[in-house]
């Protein structure tokens, strides 16, 4: 069962705020991109970037052949057309990272910045690598360490409305902020499980609405959201397999109206928290197969005929370990399915509500009649 | 604890690398400190400890989150990490015996689900084993139970049931493998769901009684409307399942050469303890025979890998980097787990070592433990290396043969790795010559784990 | 078992037969490499990945190769290229790996262990005189070179090759000394047998390795080979050929043919390599005049769809395979598969020749073995696919 965590700060209704109220809708399930496949297809997806002109940078971990290191991948693709341009891929000191290269091994998590820069962690190489979407590397910085700047399995990196960076430290449970070419601004956690410290943190966000920061507290099962000087603000879930529990979590993404959502990866769910941090919805996946996965079923009638067969097809729709979770300025939610090769993609529906239009809370004292 | 109760540190040794995996010294030491019925019972009770926290591996290594590949190290991951090394070693017995094999099955989930059974069940009573092991959705399909129907029988599974996993050829009739089969018509596998477009998805088992031939059926002298359980409760109890049961474990657990006496031995405990495995494995731990049958074996590849990394101290912690070149070094060294050649699994003893194999082996020893770096090396040689004035050239190789798990050499082999490395003078271990003197315990180190002696254990 | 040594210590023994095996792994696309251009119903099921008529290299006015396989064609005009159409088995099986194990085994309705290559050793040295019989350049002995108590050597690269190569210098030396010391069978070991194997073996493993190692010493070629590994891996066989230390058998693999996705970029990458790899390789023994010595199989473990899958084609049966070398009698053998969809099995090309005959021709005209237990069965041959070694 859901245990509602008292927020640490008051971030009650009658606080000051600009997060608006909103009549939720729900939210409609789009499409499905990517398929089980090292070309034309995903391979270990970690991660998506989101280009405000449509195009989408998967961040790929492994390798065609599952016997080989893995290697940093991204694949350009086209929601329209569902189209998958070239690969890019990393190029280090003058070589393009092939099957094999063991330099990058262990892309994480990425962002695109305004000047369509993709900037992604590589956990093993303690690196930030900059690389253009013409998959030209501009810059691999990052020194290995447990001190201020420096990098110890750097995993969520997040954008802040400065464009600065916000970067992850899993290894040794701190959050650093960046210039985007490295110049260290400053940090902060520890090692614990109090409020404000955590245990191998995975994913980060910048709250649009008031700069705070959101981090999935992966190791303690819980998210965490922290002013930008440090100071802990909230505890968003809780450890367990029930309502609103979260078992692991690692990506975490805020919207444009304070809706946290949260890759819970090993319950296979994606939850959705508002700004006060309670649990409102859950999604579970709703997968279809999209036109290049129908097209290559249609050359294997073997195939064809085998899916005739199969009893309960609801288990393919469902998400396996999704690791993270991101939105883009239209309202829809990516979520890389890493477990499925793909990513489900859903449009939020819900109306910002005018203070008229709503009863004024401040009166209200939750009659729960109606 | 009282020296009364501790045990003989080259015993414990021994102990561990057959119901575990190689361990150094140091770490003998500390289980030296208790009895050795006290150690065989932490490693038969082993619930008693915690499992391996596994989602460090899942995080660290989270390309495999699709299950397809990574079970292999998933399972080399759990055996260097675990405090129950007997549930991992079983497991792999296990594997051996019922060898069903990932080339033919396809199916990463399901061969996934397959060796967690063999682990989950690695202790249980062998009829209990068994019926898991015909429920288990790789070893059907492996075995062709999907194609064994009332009207047209498949004998693949109700033939090996009987000849590879439970009595031996000679103990049954013809007549038997028919109504051994029969009784097993229905039980089968739903459809998976393919690969394409998504990834795989394991499989689950099946009983279809509209396809299960209800109709008399005899078997070793019984005669019933058998189904697959009422067989496996017949063959359990059979003389010949003891013997069988003895003979895997005194090949996997005693010696390359079986000893009928001590299958006898083995034998005797299962049938005693009505098949309960866990039972069986500690009286053969606590077995005279046992405890005297050092260095008769040749580790296979993986007990030689994982014993190997036990005593350089790496790869303990996920994220370091070259997990997953252990599973396919063991694939270089003729061990590919989860694809077993055969149904027969892997020949073992002396045909582990061909020169190809051998110079693998021999190769991934010398280099792993001639890695300074490593934690585990850096800590034998210190220990070699410490409190010490001068040392001589045996002395360091006695010393050296302590750390890596109280092993011993033959006298030829002493003879040349002595005259090879040693100068004929005594050693200054301390100031300026320390570097040179810990060089020379590291060579030492290496030319041990490129023996003859180091293949056995 | 005897020492290594003895019959090839340095002397030029070239008067046998050898057959290199060339294994394309992840299933080549037969259709996308002998093109049956010329059949309408070609470009039908292959939308995408079709290769046009006018890039095709045609061999005739119906079939041509793919458009990187012009020094194949050379090959071909020479008269030094067999091709083999719709070989395979029945009841294709669509895993590699169970398939690879299939034509590694020559056995594709048991599962059986023992490889066809690890008997064909056996048979060509049956009292193990030379540890270097076979040779498999690449990473791991193949299942087709595996056979209990049979010696095979496996080989990553030359340079470098050998036992303890993670010691350096003197101290490499060193421990090699004392590694022979240890290994050196002697009687009074307390398990003598096991103790003595393992010890034979040990040395077999290092004479073995010094032999491979030794092999690049005096070999001087004007053919420039590319760096990539199958090139350096037929660079390797020509040096240990060349070196005569009497290998019969010899591997080499590429991997990558598994085109689900991309196909028409990756297989143009994949048969230029192969194709320059593998004319490189003839032109250097041609060089030498070791052309007429050698023969080489061309495999891959099974075909690909009929249909396209949008970019790439899936696992399919029916493959083809090449005998390329002098002392081969070029040409097609046996008929394309038919691609009309009511001769189609299940969406693939109907294979119509067993591969055990192929390996069956292989070992009675060339090897001069007896095929039936090393493919476990007899099977028809393909007459006068290869002409012996003249002695």
């Amino acid at each position: 069962m859901t245990t509602t965590q008292e927020p640490l700060t008051n971030r009650s209704a009658s606080e000051e705020h600009n997060y608006p109220t909103l009549l939720r809708i729900g939210h409609k399930y789009v499409t499905t991109l990517g398929q089980r496949l090292a070309v034309g297809g995903f391979r270990g997806p970690q991660d998506i970037a989101v280009s405000p002109d449509g195009s989408y940078y998967v961040l790929n971990r492994g390798s065609a052949n599952l016997q080989q290191v893995p290697r940093t991948r991204y694949v350009r693709v086209n929601i329209e057309d569902e189209g998958y341009e070239n690969d890019i891929v990393p190029e280090i000191d003058g070589l393009v990272l092939s099957e094999g290269d063991d330099r990058l091994p262990s892309p994480v998590m990425c962002v695109l910045d305004c000047a369509a820069t993709l900037f992604n962690t590589d956990e093993r190489a303690n690196a930030v690598v900059a690389i253009n979407t013409s998959g030209e590397t501009i810059g691999v910085w990052g020194e290995s360490g447990d001190g201020p700047g420096h990098l110890n399995g750097p995993s969520g990196i997040a954008l802040d409305a400065d464009e600065n960076l916000w970067v992850v430290n899993s290894r040794d449970h701190r959050v650093q902020h960046f210039t985007r070419d490295g110049k260290y601004l400053g940090g902060f956690g520890e090692l614990g499980n109090q409020p404000g410290q955590l245990n191998h943190p995975w994913g980060i966000s910048v709250d649009p609405v008031d700069g705070t920061l959101v981090v999935a507290d992966w190791h303690n099962s819980r998210v965490q959201r922290f002013s930008t000087d440090g100071t802990a603000m909230q505890i968003i879930g809780s450890p367990g397999t029930g309502v609103g529990e979260l078992d692991h979590p690692s990506g975490v993404v805020v919207d444009r109206y304070g809706d946290i959502y949260v890759a819970d990866r090993n319950n296979h769910r994606v939850l959705m928290f508002n700004w006060r941090g309670n649990f409102i919805e859950s999604f579970r996946g709703d997968a279809t197969i999209n036109p290049r996965g129908i097209s290559r079923l249609m050359g294997n009638p073997d195939i064809l005929r085998q899916r005739d067969n199969i009893i309960n097809l609801d288990r393919e729709k469902r998400l396996k370990y999704p690791t993270s979770v991101r939105v883009d300025n239209e309202g829809r939610l990516f979520i890389t399915d890493t477990g499925r090769y793909r990513v489900q993609i859903y449009e939020k529906l819900c109306r910002v509500l005018q203070p008229h239009e709503v009863e004024d809370a401040a009166l209200h004292v939750d009659p729960g009649l109606n | 604890m009282t020296t009364d109760t501790s045990t003989d540190v080259a015993l414990v040794g021994h102990l561990m690398r057959r119901a575990g995996f190689a361990l150094p010294a140091h770490e003998l030491e500390r289980l030296a400190e208790k009895s050795y019925e006290g150690l065989v019972d932490d490693l038969v009770d082993f619930e008693k400890f915690d499992p391996v926290e596994m989602h460090f591996l899942e995080r660290y290594h989270s390309e495999f989150a699709d299950g397809e590949g990574w079970t292999p190290l998933r399972i080399m991951y759990r055996m260097i990490n675990s405090k129950r090394p007997l549930q991992e070693k079983m497991a792999l017995m296990w594997h051996g015996v019922f060898a069903t094999g990932s080339a033919k099955v396809t199916n990463g989930p399901m061969m996934s689900q397959h060796y967690e059974m063999l682990r989950e069940f690695a202790v249980d009573n062998f009829a209990e084993i068994l019926k898991r092991l015909s429920r288990d959705p790789a070893m059907l399909f492996w075995l062709d139970q999907q194609t064994n129907h009332a009207t047209a029988v498949n004998e693949n599974w109700g033939r090996e049931l009987l000849e590879l996993f439970s009595m031996g050829v000679g103990n049954y009739t013809e007549e038997d493998v028919r109504d051994c089969a029969r009784a097993y018509t229905g039980w089968t596998i739903d459809q998976v769901i393919p690969r394409y477009p998504f990834g795989q998805q394991g499989g689950s088992f099946v009983y279809r009684n509209d396809d299960h031939d209800d109709g008399e059926k005899s078997f070793l002298g019984h005669n019933g409307d058998f189904n697959g359980d009422d067989i496996v409760d017949i063959i359990v109890d059979h003389p010949a399942t003891a013997q069988f049961v003895g003979r895997e474990i005194h090949n996997f657990f005693v010696s390359d050469q079986p000893v009928q006496s001590e299958i006898d031995a083995i034998a005797g405990a299962f049938t005693a303890n009505g098949g309960d495995i866990r039972e069986v494995m500690r009286t053969l731990f606590n077995s005279d025979f046992f405890k005297e049958a050092k260095f008769t074996r040749v580790r296979n590849p993986v007990e030689f890998i994982v014993g190997t990394v036990h005593l350089t101290d790496e790869l303990r912690d996920p994220y370091e980097y070259g997990l997953h070149e252990l599973p396919q070094k063991s694939t270089l060294m003729g061990q590919q787990l989860l694809n077993p050649p055969t149904v027969e699994g892997w020949h073992t003893g002396k045909e582990w070592i061909d020169s190809a194999l051998l110079m693998e082996r021999v190769n991934f020893a010398v280099e792993r433990i001639g890695n300074q770096d490593a934690p585990g090396v850096e800590k034998m040689v210190d220990r070699v290396a410490s409190g010490r004035e001068w040392i001589e050239p045996a002395e360091i190789l006695d010393a050296a043969l302590y750390e890596l798990g109280a092993l011993e050499l033959g006298s030829k082999s002493r003879t040349a790795l002595l005259d090879e490395v040693g100068t004929n003078n005594p050693l200054r271990c301390d100031g300026a010559n320390r570097k040179q003197y810990e060089a020379a315990i590291l060579e030492t180190f290496q030319l041990i784990t490129a023996s003859r002696e180091y293949q056995l254990g | 078992m005897t020492s290594t040594n003895s019959i090839v210590n340095g002397g030029n023994n070239r008067a046998d037969p050898v057959l290199v095996v060339l294994q394309l792994s992840g299933g080549n696309d037969v259709l996308n490499t002998v093109v049956p251009y010329g059949d309408g119903l070609y470009y039908d099921f292959r939308s995408t990945t079709g290769i046009a008529e006018d890039q095709v290299i045609h061999l005739d006015d119906h079939f041509g190769l793919h458009p990187e396989m012009g020094p194949i064609k050379d090959l071909w005009d020479r008269g030094d290229v067999a091709i083999l159409n719709g070989i395979g088995y029945p009841e294709p099986d669509r895993s590699h790996f169970r398939s690879m194990d299939i034509w590694h085994t020559a056995e594709p309705e048991k599962i059986i262990s023992d490889g066809w290559l690890g008997k064909v050793i056996r048979d060509l040295d049956p009292d193990k005189h030379n540890v270097c019989t076979g040779v498999s350049f690449g990473t791991g002995l193949p299942r087709a070179m595996y056979l209990s108590g049979t010696p095979a050597m496996s080989v990553a690269q030359l340079e470098g090759y050998g036992l303890l190569t993670s010691m350096a210098g003197e101290k490499q030396r060193r421990a090699l000394n004392a590694f022979t010391r240890m290994y050196t069978p002697e009687e009074i070991d307390e398990q003598s047998t096991l103790m003595d194997h393992i010890g034979q073996t040990g040395l077999d493993a290092m004479a073995g390795a010094d032999m491979l190692r030794a092999a690049p010493d005096h070999y001087t070629s004007t053919v420039e080979y590319a760096s990539d590994p199958l090139s350096q891996s037929l660079r390797g066989i020509a040096q240990v050929h060349l070196s005569g230390i009497g290998t019969r058998v010899f591997y080499a693999q590429i991997g990558g043919f598994d085109v689900h996705g991309n196909e028409v970029n990756m297989q143009t990458e994949l048969w230029a390599n192969v194709s320059r790899s593998v004319s490189d390789f003839f032109a250097d023994l041609r060089e030498h005049g070791a052309d007429e010595e050698v023969v080489m199989l061309v495999f891959s473990e099974f075909g690909r769809r009929v249909r396209d899958n949008g970019n790439g084609t899936d696992h399919g049966s029916g493959g083809g395979a090449f005998l390329i070398g002098s002392n081969v009698n070029g040409g097609f053998y046996s008929d394309y598969p038919s691609l009309d969809p009511s001769h189609q099995l299940n969406g693939d090309l109907h294979f119509n020749n067993d591969f055990r005959s192929l390996y069956s021709s292989v070992l009675d005209q060339w090897l001069q073995l007896n095929p039936s237990p090393i493919v476990n069965g007899t099977f028809d041959q393909f007459e006068h696919i290869v002409s012996p070694l003249a002695s």
